[in-house]
């Protein structure tokens, strides 16, 4: 298991342009029942959904049921794949589609299960500086810090939280984030800058510090 | 659109703590499996007889039996209200008084109601009393005249 959930979207660039053919085979045979195949796609992609889920939610329960369910989902909808976005694009509408609906039924009951940081987060240069000076205690200071971002997260609406987690969290292009989303670029890059804009008057006192 | 990156850098770094959450150690390692395992629960599912799959959705879902048991009473009591109250009316030009209105086409001024009641007619008259008749009885005498 990979310690950071999410690489930036240079590798992501790199993975689905390396072998679409073989991709598109996989997904050829998972099509027609094959669930070997399908099994290799799941592993494939099977993190950065959950982080995408996970960083949308900001629970882990919530993001492993839907997960899961993106990718039952988008096996029982493989017919009607015609390939003319790539699988990773499919799959990730799929997820996102899903998750903002259940954000929506689950508005009224919003709360985290955060998921722990794992050993690097504390040997973070960056982190440790922000950290240090807020607080003597480094653990402590960097899980208040975490519950911070993520109550902040959990402010923005649904289409600048995918934004901004999408781009800043998951490093995909803007290009990318337009094809999942379903809207132009120029709509990314503005949802950005508004998320941004809030989520930095929400997170003053850390951002000032950095 | 680049100046405003760098007017953001510090959000930016803040957020790549995001990335240093994790889910539970050995999450992934059988995240697959689950993920065939329900593909083929639902497969399974949907094999069987369109009985069973109701059977299944009602063990499943609570709200399922609730639902079609309400939906049962509601019925029931729908049809016990209908059938006490609204009886059914039959016209009978045959039975009515005047001869015009068997032909007529107007609303009819003589009709029967019929009883829905399925419940035979008893007749109270049967036991222990005489037939109630509109037929007039003559007395015959049997006794003989003399002659």
């Amino acid at each position: 298991m990979t310690a950071i959930m999410a690489e930036p979207a240079e590798r992501n660039d790199s993975d689905a342009s390396s072998a679409p053919s073989e991709e598109m085979v996989l997904v050829d045979r998972a099509r027609h029942g094959d669930l070997k195949a399908y099994d290799e796609l799941v592993r494939r992609y099977q993190e950065r959904i959950y982080a995408t889920v996970y960083h949308m939610t900001s629970n882990h329960e919530d993001a492993n049921d839907l997960a899961q369910e993106s990718f039952v989902k988008a096996y029982q909808a493989l017919k009607s794949f015609k390939g003319g976005s790539s699988f990773y694009t499919w799959l990730y509408r799929i997820a996102v589609n899903k998750t903002i609906n259940f954000l929506k039924q689950r508005k009224n009951r919003q709360y985290m299960s955060l998921n722990d940081l794992d050993f690097n987060a504390e040997h973070n240069p960056e982190l440790v500086a922000l950290i240090s000076e807020k607080t003597p205690r480094r653990d402590a200071g960097l899980s208040e810090l975490q519950e911070k971002l993520n109550a902040a997260l959990l402010k923005l609406s649904e289409s600048h939280r995918l934004a901004v987690v999408l781009h800043d969290v998951q490093g995909l292009s803007h290009e990318e984030i337009a094809k999942i989303m379903h809207c132009n670029i120029g709509t990314v890059r503005s949802r950005l800058f508004y998320a941004r804009q809030q989520l930095q008057a929400l997170l003053a006192d850390y951002v000032k510090a950095t | 659109m680049s100046e405003n990156e760098e007017n953001f850098e510090a959000l930016r770094r803040l957020l790549a703590l995001k990335r240093h959450e994790v889910p539970p150690p050995g999450y992934f390692e059988d995240f697959s499996g689950r993920v065939l395992g329900r593909i083929r629960a639902a497969e399974a599912v949907r094999e069987l007889p369109w009985l069973l799959r109701l059977l299944q959705a009602f063990e499943t879902k609570p709200a399922y039996p609730v639902a079609f048991a309400s939906a049962l009473c509601t019925l029931l009591l729908f049809g016990i209200v209908s059938v006490e109250q609204s009886p059914v009316l039959v016209s009978n030009p045959v039975l009515s008084n005047s001869p015009d209105d068997a032909f007529s086409t107007g609303p009819r001024s003589s009709a029967i109601v019929v009883n829905a009641n399925t419940n035979p007619p008893v007749d109270v008259q049967l036991f222990g009393s005489q037939p109630n008749t509109s037929a007039s009885f003559q007395n015959v005498d049997f006794t003989s005249n003399g002659n």
